[in-house]
């Protein structure tokens, strides 16, 4: 794999809403609107980067045995960081909106997955890039359920009416039950276009085969296979 | 052995003691250079409210204030504001009602000096998206041809309305009033107008302009001595 193979695998082939289906909780919270998905997004791509690149770069040095206490309390301070610098900065609106699932990155599983399934094993370089596009992934699924969601609840787009007489929001889409049916319905129809792809190449579709929980090692499971 | 390896309580023990002071570090840095821009956020935040509350005034009014105990055992804040001259031009409150859908509901009400009300907004909420936030939100809505710049709106920087807020508009705990204090929602006997599936919600916010409406009637010498006249 090439670093360029890094950095896009994030984005479709394993995107980490869509295929790896991590950061539920966050991801169904935050897409009621477009707005709220990107700026979620945007600081999932700062942690996943920040947290990434540390977490390579000591994984030389930290004892097995303690090392995911170590991963949170680096994830935990880049979050923190985060935090601060978008309640300093950030515009009123958003701080609003994310307040809430700020802290949650802590225990995002995305964040801590990456750590142990990736950033703990490669280089500084490759983590990075893995860190970066899975976080323009994240990005891009929050976006597009949060496009879909905003635009079913009430015709409009990042806060802005398209269609201006729809003027009763329709509550189903940006309620948790709503986003977990549209969820399903964008993973089918990502399959459906893995599938005619394939189909167009002459060749079966397959997952990704190393998206089972056995390549973690979390758990005992991910050491049975070594064994 | 190896650090990756070692298995030696202290050693992890240690090790564990260490990047939490890296992390502190960081933290203590982080928040040295955050301090001030967010306490400066906070303060545009309760000016910003104010000035779409009151009319237009020359004071510090968010450093103009004091707090009173009202009837029911809550706390109503209020803030003065007064022209070049000094003199008082309007009072706003700041009360929070714990009996939302979603829990706390914090509005600003702005005052007329004859303690009648000029508008209300609502500042901090969790109510249910497109139920409750139908009671409480100001939100200006965007639509595709203000991006052209031909939707006919006249003001940009006027409050956008809502009808259940609105309603308090002029009135005020004063005697005369058409509306017999306590205010309460149609559906309790009450004079107030409430939506459809947002019945807590509304009966919270008339609950917390009510109070501040009262406890400035009745602790006004005390209030107008505090803030100035």
């Amino acid at each position: 794999m090439n670093l360029w193979n890094e950095l896009t695998k994030g984005i479709w082939k394993e995107n980490p809403i869509l295929v790896l289906t991590l950061g539920m909780c966050p991801t169904l919270a935050t897409t009621s609107n477009a707005k709220n998905g990107l700026f979620m997004g945007v600081a999932v791509v700062f942690v996943l980067f920040g947290s990434n690149t540390v977490i390579s770069l000591i994984r030389n040095v930290v004892p097995k045995k303690i090392r995911i206490p170590v991963y949170i309390a680096v994830i935990a301070t880049f979050v923190t960081v985060v935090d601060q610098l978008m309640k300093a900065y950030a515009p009123e609106s958003i701080q609003q909106a994310l307040g809430i699932f700020i802290p949650l990155i802590v225990v995002n599983c995305i964040v801590l997955g990456r750590a142990e399934a990736f950033a703990c094993k490669h280089g500084v370089v490759r983590s990075m890039m893995d860190g970066i596009g899975m976080g323009i992934g994240f990005l891009f699924g929050l976006v597009l359920l949060g496009g879909i969601r905003e635009f079913l609840t009430s015709g409009s787009l990042f806060e802005i009416k398209v269609i201006t007489p729809w003027t009763i929001d329709c509550l189903l889409p940006c309620s948790a039950a709503g986003g977990f049916i549209l969820l399903g319905c964008v993973m089918a129809a990502m399959n459906k276009l893995n599938m005619m792809k394939a189909k167009r190449e002459g060749r079966i579709y397959e997952p990704p085969k190393n998206l089972d929980c056995r390549h973690c090692q979390i758990c005992s499971f991910g050491t049975l296979e070594e064994r | 052995m190896k650090l990756k390896d070692t298995a030696n309580p202290v050693v992890l023990g240690v090790f564990l003691a260490v990047i939490g002071v890296i992390a502190a570090l960081i933290l203590a840095w982080t928040d040295n250079v955050t301090r001030t821009p967010i306490l400066v956020n906070q303060q545009k935040k309760v000016l910003s409210a104010l000035q779409s509350v009151l009319p237009q005034f020359a004071n510090r009014a968010d450093e103009n204030t004091i707090t009173v105990k009202a009837a029911d055992g809550g706390e109503v804040k209020y803030f003065g504001a007064k022209d070049a001259a000094g003199k008082l031009v309007g009072i706003a409150a700041e009360s929070v009602s714990r009996h939302g859908y979603g829990g706390k509901i914090a509005v600003i009400v702005g005052f007329n000096p004859d303690a009648r009300i000029r508008t209300v907004v609502v500042t901090d909420q969790k109510e249910t998206p497109g139920l409750g936030t139908v009671v409480c939100g100001r939100k200006k809505s965007v639509t595709i041809f203000d991006l052209f710049g031909d939707s006919g709106n006249t003001d940009p920087n006027a409050l956008p309305p809502n009808p259940i807020l609105d309603q308090f508009d002029g009135h005020g705990a004063v005697p005369g009033d058409a509306w017999t204090s306590p205010w309460r929602v149609k559906k309790d006997g009450g004079q107030v107008d409430y939506m459809t599936g947002a019945t807590i919600s509304s009966r919270a916010v008339t609950a917390a302009v009510n109070r501040a409406a009262v406890t400035l009637v009745r602790e006004k010498s005390k209030i107008l001595s505090a803030l100035g006249k």
